[in-house]
């Protein structure tokens, strides 16, 4: 009867072990199909909050793919002028066919002929001049005499052959408004750098800032493209975000593998020597940490839809603590002389495990802290922590006391690094004094010397100072200087944004006015919003209204209005013409520098859904250095508005 | 960016404050005599015929120039107009609206500012650097012909006299 309920009981146990471990191979099989399915992500932004503010929100986008984040800068040094001004040619040529960007822009208009000619079409819609007034005799008179005055000059060059279609100068004043002020030197029709030792490039890559690896094809592209160029003793100098984030995944990813490769072979060197060599239970030691890693990818991938490398990298040593579970169990779980098979086993379950478990619900109450982090990259890791820590402890408890129920043979090298361990105990003692006098040392220099404290965030970028060095002297060469401010409107549609871009615009023009900031960017500048349009379009008068305004106008002035029939049916024409939308600027430079401001989004979302993005503001002459707001609390400027230190970025590139 | 035109009257100007000297005159000479005017101001009228209008143009106003890189053109009549140049930066004032530029970004301009302003500040190597100058007279009464060396300026500026003749860069 005893027999049969021990065989019972034995058969019993037998079952649950095999059961146990059937359960145990089954979820691993499970883990490793989830992981190799799992997408890993590398970049930045699952470190950014996950349900940011209206200003996060507008910021975060900049980061992604606002413009700024897709900036290449190119130097080209060395050489003669004339075969650095060949190369940009030829490089902005190859790159603008390349199809990786956006825009390449090095001064050299010509590929801009058939803008121009558009733009010249749409110009009484486009000009900021066209109102009711101006095509009054007064209006049109005052209109001519300006245009006329620059004749014969070097502007005047510009429009004397396009003067008798448009004799108030329209064109004049749509290039006011339409090309920035800080352009770079030119010689010899491409841009130069101020000292006109460098031939510089502008270019803003297709993928977005996020898209590393399509930030790297297109440097590759260019790096390629030069390359293929043979410029005489002309070299090529690569910088901006793209480069900057591209060289940081480079190095990080060179590190990481250099240190997790470097702290393997300790771990297992250490493992090897402490269990005597033995291979086996080298790989027995190692079976909590690979079940953990294992069961955080897959919680992680099933929880948030994909793994971010950093999650792997920092969770891996988080839980790199359950190496010791698997040495505590295979020293402590070895058995006594004359015990039977499973009795450490069972001594283990008994006398350590509840130790280890408490460890482990510490450890998971810790971790479990980073589970409600806005950051989905912090969740991401406590997730990681808390499931393969999990793991490992019960694969430990379950799995270990089947395989291997009497821990590790052996005691490898124990007793001579307890002997070398003893040796060092009796040394110790005799250098009391002269630690204690280095602790006070310490102690001493920590009070007196300057404070090690380094609360500069730029510190922990890995990119090296001559890098940042170039990058400031490119952008300051190029004029792409960096926004101190980035000013978001959002509205339901694009004549909405574009109407709200416009009134922002107005209160930004009394800032630049009054000397606050030096100019700013915007959207409506290059298209103004269709109400205006409209408006303009109202304004432009009847032909027989206009050809007797015009007699008058014309009357004693230097341009008798027989010979600007051309510009009455101009205006005639523009009469009928549709106001511009986005889309009618689609395949022109244009629609390129308006997409890099305005994004298309839902509005119905509330804040965090930016119909469009606008304006940047650059600091005023005075500020240029510090890079403050333009001004936060003035009642004048269109709020919201914020400091956007952390970020570089750069005004957008002219289009004429 | 009318600049060349307002050789004449200001060279003029400040010619008439210099004292009578008798050698051979030539660039170098003239350079010497002009580097030691350190500011100046005169009044301008500038007559301009253009050939696609059907009368000449006409403005007045004032000049200003100071040691070593201010150089103010302001006009008064027919409509109040202003152009600046202070170093690099180059500013338009027409009515209410103002225009800032990089002046090397616009190497026409350039061109003829460094004409002017190395004429005024006796700077011989600015205007050897982008014309062919030929000095001929007197220190009272000198001629200066500019040829600009860039084909791109010559095609809007062929000659700059000054300040003899009155009619200062012909096309």
């Amino acid at each position: 009867m005893n027999a049969d309920a021990g065989g019972s009981v034995q058969r019993a146990t037998a079952l649950l072990r095999r059961g146990v471990l059937v359960v145990w191979l089954a979820c691993v099989a499970a883990a490793i199909a989830i992981a190799a399915r799992t997408h890993y992500v590398a970049d930045l932004s699952a470190f950014l909050p996950s349900t940011p503010s209206a200003e996060q929100a507008v910021l975060l986008d900049q980061l992604r793919s606002g413009v700024a984040a897709r900036l290449v800068l190119i130097g080209l040094e060395g050489g003669t002028p004339a075969a650095r001004q060949a190369a940009s040619r030829q490089l902005a040529q190859a790159l603008r066919q390349g199809g990786l960007f956006d825009a390449v822009h090095n001064g050299d208009n010509t590929q801009f002929e058939a803008t121009g000619k558009f733009l010249f079409e749409h110009r009484y819609l486009l000009s900021p001049a066209v109102d009711a007034q101006r095509f009054t005799v007064e209006g049109l008179k005052a209109g001519i005499d300006d245009t006329t005055s620059l004749l014969g000059t070097p502007a005047g060059a510009l429009i004397k052959p396009v003067i008798l279609r448009d004799p108030t100068g329209e064109t004049i004043r749509m290039a006011e408004v339409m090309l920035p002020a800080q352009s770079p030197r030119m010689d010899g029709g491409v841009w130069v750098s101020r000292d006109g030792q460098r031939a510089v490039l502008l270019a803003t890559t297709r993928a977005d800032g996020a898209d590393l690896d399509g930030q790297e094809r297109a440097l590759a592209q260019v790096r390629e493209r030069f390359g293929a160029l043979k410029a005489e003793g002309v070299t090529l100098l690569l910088t901006g975000p793209a480069s900057f984030s591209v060289g940081s995944r480079e190095k990080i990813k060179r590190e990481v593998e250099m240190l997790a490769l470097a702290g393997g072979v300790a771990i297992v060197g250490i493992l090897l020597f402490s269990f005597g060599g033995s291979l086996r239970t080298l790989l027995v030691a190692v079976l909590p940490v690979a079940c953990g890693v294992l069961a955080g990818v897959a919680a992680v991938s099933l929880a948030f839809g994909n793994v971010h490398g950093m999650t792997l990298g920092f969770g891996t040593t988080l839980i790199g603590e359950a190496v010791d579970y698997a040495i505590y169990y295979l020293i402590q779980a070895r058995t006594r002389p004359g015990a039977p098979r499973g009795d450490g086993a069972r001594r283990w379950t008994a006398d350590n495990w509840p130790t280890v478990r408490l460890g482990l619900w510490t450890s998971i109450c810790g971790f479990a802290a980073l589970l409600f982090s806005g950051f989905p990259g912090l969740a991401q890791l406590g997730l990681f922590s808390v499931a393969g820590l999990a793991a490992a402890a019960l694969t430990t408890r379950y799995v270990y006391t089947v395989i291997v129920p009497d821990g590790a043979p052996g005691i490898g090298m124990r007793r001579r690094l307890g002997e070398a361990v003893g040796r060092c105990s009796e040394v110790l003692p005799r250098l009391r004094w002269p630690l204690a006098a280095l602790t006070l040392a310490a102690a001493a220099a920590l009070a007196w010397w300057p404070s090690a404290w380094d609360a500069n965030l730029a510190s922990l970028n890995p990119v090296g100072p001559e890098q940042i060095k170039l990058d400031e002297a490119l952008r300051q060469e190029i004029g792409a200087s960096d926004n101190g401010t980035i000013v978001a409107v959002a509205a339901a549609d694009e004549a909405g944004v574009l109407a709200q871009a416009e009134a922002a615009g107005q209160r930004l023009d009394t800032l630049v006015a009054s000397g606050a900031i030096g100019g700013y960017e915007s959207p409506a500048r290059l298209l103004p919003s269709p109400a205006t349009q409209q408006r303009r379009r109202d304004a432009l008068p009847e032909p027989a209204v206009l050809a007797a305004n015009l007699e008058q106008a014309t009357a004693d002035g230097p341009l008798p209005a027989r010979r600007l029939q051309a510009f009455l049916a101009d205006v005639q024409t523009a009469r009928t013409q549709p106001p511009l939308t986005l889309a009618s600027l689609q395949g022109t430079p244009l629609a390129a520098a308006l997409a890099a401001q305005v994004l298309p989004g839902d509005a119905r979302e509330g804040a965090h859904a930016p119909g469009v993005r606008c304006c940047g503001c650059s600091p005023g002459p005075r500020a240029r250095s510090t890079s403050r707001p333009c001004a936060p609390h003035s009642p004048t400027c269109p709020a919201p508005t914020w400091s956007t230190s952390p970020t570089r970025s750069a005004r957008s590139t002219p289009v004429t | 960016m009318r600049l060349p035109r307002l050789l004449p009257e200001l060279g003029l100007a400040l010619l008439l404050a210099l004292p009578l000297q008798a050698h051979a005159f030539g660039l170098p000479e003239l350079a010497r005599l002009m580097s030691q005017v350190k500011s100046g101001e005169a009044v301008f009228t500038e007559k301009r015929s253009v050939a696609m209008l059907e009368r000449t143009l006409e403005s007045s106003g004032r000049l200003t120039f100071a040691a070593p890189d201010t150089f103010v053109r302001e006009t008064v009549k027919p409509r109040p107009e202003k152009v600046a140049v202070v170093g690099n930066q180059l500013t338009l004032t027409s009515g209410n609206r103002t225009r800032t530029l990089r002046l090397d970004a616009v190497p026409e301009a350039a061109v003829m500012v460094e004409a002017i302003r190395g004429t005024l500040t006796g700077n011989r190597q600015a205007i050897e650097r982008n014309f062919v100058a030929t000095v001929s007279g007197q220190p009272q009464r000198w001629t200066m012909d500019s040829c600009p060396l860039s084909r791109r300026c010559a095609s809007w500026c062929a000659r700059c006299r000054s300040p003899a003749s009155s009619r200062g860069c012909v096309k």
